[in-house]
């Protein structure tokens, strides 16, 4: 089930009006909303249902053990317990096909016989994602930073809970968990964003988005010799476009429908292609990663604190497996790398660019916010394609200007630049939009709300592509 | 440090208590629906005719068809047909 289908429409209705029909009796709203999880997730393959389920209960069965035994020891059984639970897990479901894949290819080249098992693994949608949050769970709860969860159902519905259970945001367990295990209805909706947000991700997601996968990223990614330098360039810019129209517009739709059911969830990009350095692109992109990356993986390596070349080391070590998280390939591992060696340059350069960044105006600002572009653009070549290979024809493509543009339109570029647009419209800047809204009658939203809706389906192309990130 | 950085707009929100009152929303929800359902009823209806055959497909069309033929009756689908036309001719 994805956002933009009648069957969700049709089962978010459903859960929206039990959800403030019950959410006075805890209890039983909880269940609802834990069977309501489970079911969105059980929609994809049922047979997952299991895999989320035995995550619940281990997870907070070490943290409930981290709160019974106290001494150091102990506390530090149940975390390696737990990490190695879902490493392990994410290892077997996700890496398990491309290691042994590796260790053949090692094996052959030494001429050392190898036979080790071949297994045909689903990869369980969304797996990434609530993995990730058990993890900032357990590890909180081992550092002092949250309480375990009052109940398993709490924990549970924390980490099922639908919105964002797919494709993120990864919401920390101390700031949703909460929210969920004690709701405190808020005396106002935030309806004004909740519908930019969820009209705002549909428009970004059905009509940029597929436009531009079906009209340029697609076509030149398949088959880049035939295109030349323009298109392929046209290719690269629409697929930076693309992605951030795709996963912003899922990130923002799950934001917005959990405005509607009365909880806060934080933001997970805030124009990321404004941003004036890649530390600065960092901050802006995938909130909810490069945070968690920061405070449970580069932190805890060391930081910045313990020399330059270990500040370096920490970073590139960082990269590799936020690479390596978004799937297994090396072209993943490549994407990583690129941007490790981008933030080791731009620190030894500059120090802490993103610090001065907001000093930077008009066209100096502008102009390193176009070289920021093109170096994640460039980045995006090897997340994009399909192997180390498609990558270099990819290369060998933007050095091709002889040949003639052939996907070169007004559309196109309309399309391309709607995207770039949306980086201005940040989201103080679109807070006069909301409150405009928020203060309208009931009926003026209303037929404001079906308007626009009737005008981006009607935009669209029939049928929704699913979400990228969901292959994560 | 702050987990999500300090440009949290959403939270920032909750504490002005921005927004409407949960009656005005829920009156603002159910009109959208209904405008919505009907102004689409006939690209429901149609996209609904496109499923795999089966149980599933009859119960969808059971409740696409009187939807779509209430929204017939209002003319609330020209638009969105109109907007098509002009958007993909």
């Amino acid at each position: 089930m994805i956002f933009p289908t009648l069957e969700f429409a049709l089962f978010f209705l459903v859960v929206l009006s039990t959800h403030w029909l019950l959410y006075r009796f805890s209890g039983i709203w909880k269940w609802f909303l834990l069977g309501a999880s489970y079911f969105f997730y059980g929609y994809w393959d049922w047979r997952f249902l299991g895999l989320l389920a035995s995550s619940s209960i281990l997870n907070h069965a070490c943290a409930k053990g981290m709160q019974h035994f106290t001494g150091a020891r102990a506390r530090k059984t149940f975390l390696v317990l737990a990490v190695i639970f879902n490493l392990g897990t994410i290892a077997f479901f996700k890496y398990y096909g491309f290691f042994i894949e590796q260790a053949y290819l090692l094996a052959f080249r030494f001429g050392i016989p190898c036979s080790l098992p071949l297994l045909d693994i689903i990869l369980p949608v969304g797996i990434s994602f609530f993995t990730f949050q058990a993890l900032s769970y357990v590890i909180d709860v081992y550092r002092g930073a949250m309480q375990p969860t009052g109940r398993m159902l709490d924990f549970a519905l924390y980490l099922s809970f639908f919105p964002q259970l797919v494709a993120g945001p990864i919401v920390r367990a101390r700031d949703l968990a909460p929210q969920l295990a004690a709701f405190q209805p808020p005396p106002r909706i935030d309806l004004g964003r909740a519908a930019f947000l969820i009209l705002g991700g549909l428009f970004k997601k059905t009509v940029i988005a597929n436009y531009l996968a079906q009209t340029v990223v697609d076509p030149v990614f398949a088959y880049p010799d035939a295109y030349g330098a323009i298109d392929t360039l046209l290719a690269v810019y629409g697929y930076a476009v693309q992605i951030y129209c795709d996963f912003s517009a899922y990130s923002d739709m799950a934001i917005g429908f959990c405005l509607l059911l009365g909880i806060h969830i934080p933001i997970n990009f805030d124009a990321p292609y404004s941003a004036t350095s890649i530390q600065d692109f960092w901050r802006r992109w995938h909130i909810s990663l490069s945070t968690f990356l920061r405070d449970y993986l580069y932190i805890p390596l060391g930081g910045s604190r313990q020399g330059v070349a270990r500040g370096y080391r920490n970073l590139m070590v960082t990269f590799l497996l936020g690479g390596l998280w978004h799937g297994a390939a090396w072209t993943f591992i490549i994407w990583g790398a690129l941007h490790g060696i981008y933030l080791c340059i731009e620190r030894a350069i500059a120090g802490r660019p993103a610090k001065r960044a907001a000093a930077i105006t008009g066209w100096r600002r502008f102009g390193r916010q176009c070289l920021v572009f093109n170096l994640v653009g460039l980045s995006w070549i090897f997340f994009r394609s399909q192997t180390f290979a498609d990558a270099g024809r990819m290369l060998h493509s933007l050095s091709n200007w002889s040949s003639a543009p052939q996907l070169l339109s007004v559309t196109l570029l309309l399309a391309i630049l709607a995207g770039l647009a949306s980086q201005i419209l940040d989201n103080r800047r679109q807070q006069r939009l909301w409150d405009a809204f928020n203060r309208l009658p009931a009926i003026a939203q209303a037929v404001l709300g079906a308007l626009v809706l009737v005008a981006i389906l009607a935009m669209g192309p029939r049928g929704v592509a699913p979400f990228i990130y969901f292959q994560f | 440090m702050e987990p999500y950085g300090s440009n949290d707009i959403g939270r920032q929100r909750r504490h002005a208590e921005a927004g409407v009152s949960r009656r005005h929303a829920a009156l603002a929800i159910i009109l959208f629906c209904m405008l919505a359902a009907l102004m689409n009823g006939v690209a429901i209806r149609d996209s609904v005719a496109l499923k795999p055959y089966g149980p599933a497909r009859r119960v969808w069309m059971l409740a696409a068809e009187p939807l779509a033929a209430v929204a017939e009756r209002t003319r609330l689908p020209m638009l969105r047909e109109t907007l098509e036309k002009w958007f993909h001719d």
